[in-house]
Parts: structure tokens; sequence; C-alpha cells
């Protein structure tokens, strides 16, 4: 053990002299973030200009009824030629005109749809007449009412940030594990590994315990992103337990891809490969069996899926798997159980005297 | 059997696949000597020091360090083991101290030790002023200095060095061989690989010269040059040589080879067997030219070169 804690010791040293490899490891989920809260920020809801005929209480309750809409980011103008030009500036997707006689019989609303793609012209043709249901509302013959399934409704930014944390911890114990045994191949330092009087196995917990601790110190600086972005999560033992179960699982599969590769160049292009899509058919959207049901089969068999449930349950109290949450901790566990065994086997495999 | 050898080798044997690399290794090496293992490229040096370190296990035959057996007792005889490998296998992006210190931990060298050998070993490797300084900033002479250090840190019985001078300029070569003259002097034995003769020359108490995995010769180097170098002795005389001259010094015991130019004679010598060095019979020619009415004007004689002695040896050169 004292061996151990002197090896890991030296790796972090290492990573603190040459911190590429720590950077790169937290680039990909702060990368993630970005784009996420680009894509929730920007992608959610259009910018349209609204033109008023005076500020009339069905005008007033009209404009509210698109900003409820989910789907409008409304700026009001008061000429026709201001939305023209916010069009034309690609400042708004559509200039919508309210009638003076809004909401008499037959009234009409104008719009004018920047129809350049059809992604943000269909938004407009499916907001717009919701917006006019909401308006009508009251009056319809039809009404429906709305139960929620849980108590809160978590963001779909904050939804998806939570999975990030399990990016990080994917890319950070396969990128840190796997770089620091393939480090040791590429310097022909294992030899000063493989004649010191110690045995194999402290070698392998001195290179866990540094990929544990290196990519948790990526995994937390996340975790300050998120709380930064309002995420709370309520079950911060589960939160933890999660989180460390997850970063062992993968930094042992790090230390077993690093012996089995031996070079560095081979262990960024895999963890990288391998990790990406794996944690894009994991869920980390919504629940798996949205998908294609050949994604979440592949997905079930990772640990990846389990993890971004059980942050999701950890933060928001849901759970979007059909795996039960004991069985999805029993597979979690099993997987840290697999990830230590391939671990331990392959670096006792490259290693042995043969 | 009284005390057990620092490095005993019997009947080893390398296989990969279906090629052997080492072929029947038989050798002892005593403790507080100098051994040299000698061998063109792909000879099997690499392959037999990492069976003899437990790196590698052998295909059959058995290997003791100091009584110990570096697979079973691997521990024991890592203790007992300090090695300085060709590609010095340092942490570079680390300080000279920090690599050092490591060393001491994975050694279980008590912490209270630990500064004190480590200063210690930088002193020895004269980098003491380097000490803070990244090792990926450091010359190939220096990187070679502080990998021995490092390998004497945990005070080993046994040292093996790697081809230790490869790549590096003559001066710290010379730096090198007294360090590893003094390994000696304090009692430790040195192995030590080399493709230079005059390293293994210098150096070497005792050589073992291998080729295609088989031990070819072993002995002390002066013994080798004597028994499978031959020496030039190069003669000009007052006057070209008579026919009987030439006959006569011809049929003396210990001369190969004879070529006559006017005045001038070439005699390659050999050794004659006996233990005789291949110079013996130089006394023997010049009393053939003064028995025959001949007088010397110049002489030279070119000794043995160990070089001569490997290409003999092994019909091939040391390095390709
Ligand atoms: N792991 C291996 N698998 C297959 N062949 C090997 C292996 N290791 C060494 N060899 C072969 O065994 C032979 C001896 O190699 P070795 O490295 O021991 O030679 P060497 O005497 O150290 O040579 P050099 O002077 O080039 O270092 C070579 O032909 C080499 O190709
Ligand atoms: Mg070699």
């Amino acid at each position: 053990m004292r061996a151990a804690w002197a090896i890991a010791r030296n790796d972090l040293v290492q990573l603190l002299a040459q911190p590429v490899a720590a950077i790169v490891t937290i680039a990909v989920p702060i990368n993630f973030l970005i784009l996420f809260v680009l894509f929730a920020v920007g992608g959610g809801v259009v910018p349209v200009t609204v033109q008023t005929a005076g500020s009339s209480p069905a005008t007033q309750a009209f404009v509210q009824a698109l900003r409820d809409s989910s789907t409008f980011d409304v700026h009001p103008v008061s000429t026709a030629a201001q939305g023209a030009q916010a069009i034309a500036a690609q400042n708004s997707v559509a200039a919508i005109t309210l009638p003076p006689d809004l909401g008499a019989p037959r009234s009409t609303v104008r719009v004018t749809i920047d129809n350049l793609n059809s992604d943000f012209a269909d938004d407009i043709r499916r907001g717009l007449p919701l917006a006019v249901t909401q308006f009508y509302r009251a009056a319809l013959p039809v009404q429906w009412r709305e139960v929620d399934s849980y108590p809160t409704t978590a963001s779909f930014l904050g939804f998806i940030a939570v999975s990030i944390q399990t990016v990080a911890l994917l890319i950070g114990g396969l990128l840190q594990g796997g770089l620091g045994v393939a480090r040791e191949w590429e310097s022909g330092t294992i030899k000063e590994l493989l004649l010191a009087p110690v045995p194999g196995w402290s070698v392998v917990v001195g290179k866990l315990l540094a990929a544990f601790l290196g990519a948790l110190a990526g995994a937390l600086l996340v975790l300050v992103a998120l709380l930064l972005l309002g995420v709370r999560p309520t079950a911060w033992a589960e939160y933890a337990g999660v989180l460390v179960l997850v970063l062992l699982v993968f930094a042992s599969i790090g230390v077993g891809l690093g012996s089995a590769l031996r070079t560095r160049q081979t262990v960024f292009p895999l963890a990288f490969g391998a990790g990406l899509p794996l944690f894009f058919i994991s869920g980390p959207f919504g629940a798996i069996t949205w998908g294609t049901p050949a994604a979440a089969w592949v997905a079930r068999i990772f640990p990846v899926v389990y993890a971004n449930a059980a942050f999701q349950h950890a933060a928001y109290g849901i759970w979007t798997l059909d795996t039960s949450v004991g069985a999805s901790w029993g597979i979690l566990a099993a997987w840290t159980f697999v990830g230590l065994l391939a671990g331990v086997g392959l670096y006792r495999r490259a290693t042995a005297a043969r | 059997m009284s005390e057990a050898a620092a490095i005993e080798v019997r009947g080893l044997v390398k296989r990969f696949g279906k090629f052997t690399a080492v072929d029947g290794l038989d050798f002892r090496v005593e403790r507080g000597e100098i051994f040299g293992l000698l061998g063109p490229n792909g000879s099997g040096k690499t392959t037999t020091v990492n069976m003899i370190s437990g790196l590698s296990a052998p295909t059959a035959g058995s290997v003791a360090i100091l009584g110990v057996d570096p697979l079973r007792q691997a521990q024991a005889a890592r203790r007992l083991l300090g090695v300085v490998p060709q590609e010095t296998a340092l942490y570079e992006e680390l300080t000279a101290e920090r690599n050092l210190l490591f060393h001491a931990e994975l050694f279980g060298i008590p912490a209270r030790e630990r500064a004190g050998r480590v200063s210690a070993m930088l002193e020895l490797a004269q980098l003491t002023d380097r000490a803070r300084s990244r090792v990926g900033t450091f010359s190939g002479g220096m990187k070679r200095r502080l990998a021995i250090a490092r390998a004497l840190l945990h005070r080993p019985s046994l040292v093996y060095l790697d081809e230790p001078t490869l790549g590096v300029d003559v001066q710290a070569r010379r730096v090198i061989w007294d360090y590893i003259l003094a390994m000696k002097a304090e009692g430790r034995t040195v192995l030590l690989t080399t493709n230079y003769l005059e390293e293994g020359e210098r150096l070497c108490d005792r050589m073992a010269i291998i080729d295609h995995g088989r031990l070819v010769a072993l002995d002390t180097p002066a013994a080798l040059k004597a028994r499978f170098g031959s020496s030039i002795l190069e003669l000009e005389l007052q006057a070209p040589p008579a026919a009987d001259l030439l006959a006569a010094i011809g049929a003396l015991a210990g001369v190969r080879e004879l070529g006559a130019d006017g005045e001038r004679l070439r005699v390659t010598l050999a050794a004659a067997g006996g233990g005789d060095a291949p110079a013996a019979a130089v006394p023997r020619v010049l009393a053939e030219v003064s028995r025959l009415g001949g007088a010397v004007r110049h002489l030279n004689l070119r000794e043995p070169s160990l070089d001569e002695v490997f290409l003999g040896l092994t019909g091939r050169g040391l390095r390709d």
C-alpha cells in the first residue's frame, strides 16, 4: 500500500508538471456543457417580432399567449418596416402583425415567415396556431387538464446537464487511467516499476488511485459548473455514490486499456471513439426507450445508462429507466467489479514474465 | 558449495515461438568482479539479462542471483539488483531529485534516510546544482549518470548496466567508466553488456562472448586475445631476405602467414597453443633472422585487438 501511494503521488506530480492530459480530460465535458447550454437556450425558442395596434386587453392576452407557447422569443416592434428589417438582418424568424380588431370574429393575424429553412419555419407554423388556441382556450368546446407525473419539472438544460457529470467520469477515468499506464511504457519507466520490490497489484492500485484522483478533480469542476447552472441534487449521498462507482469502473478499464495498448496515441482515440458514442446512446437527453430499440439494447449492456439514470435520480428524484433502482445499482456494482478485474488482469498480462 | 555465485546461469534457453534467442547458456559470475557480455546485435544479450533480472521467464534452464531465484523470490532478487537500462527509463517530466525520491520510496528506504541518500546520490552524479531541474532538460551523459546514481541508491550487491556508454561522448564515457570501476572497488558485482571492445577490455575482469544465443568464449580480455587473436610483426631488413630465411621463418611454431616485399617482411603471428600469446613467437623469428645472417633495421609489432578476436570467433563484426 505504501508503494501504491508513492506511485499514485508520482503520477499526480507528473500530471501537474504536464497538465495537457488533465486539460483534455476536463475540456470535453466543459465543451459539452457549453454546447448543451447553447442548444437549450438557442434551440428551444425562436425570435419573432410582434407589431401591435394599440394595447387592448385582447392584444395583451395574445402576446401573453405567444410568450407562454414555449416557442417564441417575443420582440415587440411598432412598425411593419421594423419587423421586415429584423428578418432581413437575421434577427428574427417571423414578423407577426396583430390586427386592431383582434378577438373579433374572422380577425386575421398576419405572419411573415423567414422560410430560409424548414426547421425554423415549421416552428412558427406549429407555434402560432397553438398561441391562437391558447388565446381562445376558455371559449373552446373541448377542455383539457394536465396531471404531472413528477412533483417538479426539471428544466431541459438542468436535465441534460446532469449527464455531463457522467461524461466527465467516462472520459476522465478512461483517459487518466489509460494515459498514466501507457506513459510508463512509452518512457521505458515501466522497468523502474517492474524491477522494484513491490507486488504487481500495488502498481495497479497506485495507477488507479492517481487516475481516480485526477479524474475526480475534473468531475468536481463539472459539479461546480452544474451548481452554477442551478442544478441542485436532492440526494447527495446517492450522487456521491454513483460518482465514485462510475469513476472506479472507468479508471480501472482505463488502466487495462493503457496496459494493453501501451501508447498514448492509441489510448486517446479509443477513449473518445468508444466513450462518446456510448455516452450518446445512453440516454443523456431522455429515457433510452425513446430512442431506437437497437441502441437501447446496446446501451443496457454498459454502465453509462445506469449512471445517467442514477445521476438524474439523485438530482431530481425521477427515474427514467425500466430497470429498477436496486437492479441498476447492482449492475453498477457488478461493473465496478468487472472493471477492477479487467484493469488488474490486463496489467498482469502485459507485465507477466514470459 | 561454499558461497553462492553472484550470478549462476545453467542451461539457459529462451525461445520465441520457433526462434531460439538464447541457446543453452552456462556461465558463472563471481562476486566482486566486473563481467562483460559481448555480442553482435541480436545475439541474445538483452534476452539473457532479462532472464537474470526476472523480467522474462526462461524456456529451460535456471538462473540464480546470489542464490536467489529471480522469478520465485522476485522481491528479494530485485532488492539485490541495481539496473541501468539502456534507455535510462527516467521520468523526464520530473526533477532529478523527484526521480531519486520515487526510487527510494519504491525500494522502501525509511523516510528519515531518504533525503540523505538522495543528496548523496545527486552528489555522486554531479547533479546537485541541477537537482530541481526537469530530467527532460538534461544531456545524454547527465541522464546516464542519474540513472546510475538511481541504480545505486538502494545499495544493490549486483549492478547491471545495459550498453552504459551507448550514444555518450568520449569525456562522459570516461566518467561512466570511473563509476563502474568504483562500484567494483566498493565490493559490488557488475554485469555489463557492451558493443565496445575497448570498453570491455578496460573494465571487465572476464568477458563472455555470445553469438546466436550461444557462448562462444569466456575468459579475461588478455587471455581471449592471446588465445584467439593474431599479432602482426613487421620487419625491415638491411637487405632482401634469402629464400632459406623465408622458409625457416615460415616453418616456425606460431607463425601463421608470411609476406615479403623487398626488404620488408610481414609476419602474422597466432597463439601456438599451450596458453602462449601470439607475441611469444617474436624472439624465435628474430633468432632465425640473425642465425641466417640477416640484420633488422626496423621492427614493429602490432598487438591483437579484440575486434579480431571477435571476428575470428564469430565470423562477423560487433556492430552492423
Ligand atoms: N519478445 C520477442 N519476441 C520475439 N523475438 C524476440 C523477442 N525479444 C527478442 N527477440 C529476438 O531475439 C534475438 C535476440 O535479441 P536481444 O535483444 O536479446 O539481442 P541483443 O544481443 O540484446 O541485441 P542488441 O545488441 O541489438 O541489443 C533477436 O533476434 C530478437 O529479434
Ligand atoms: Mg540489447
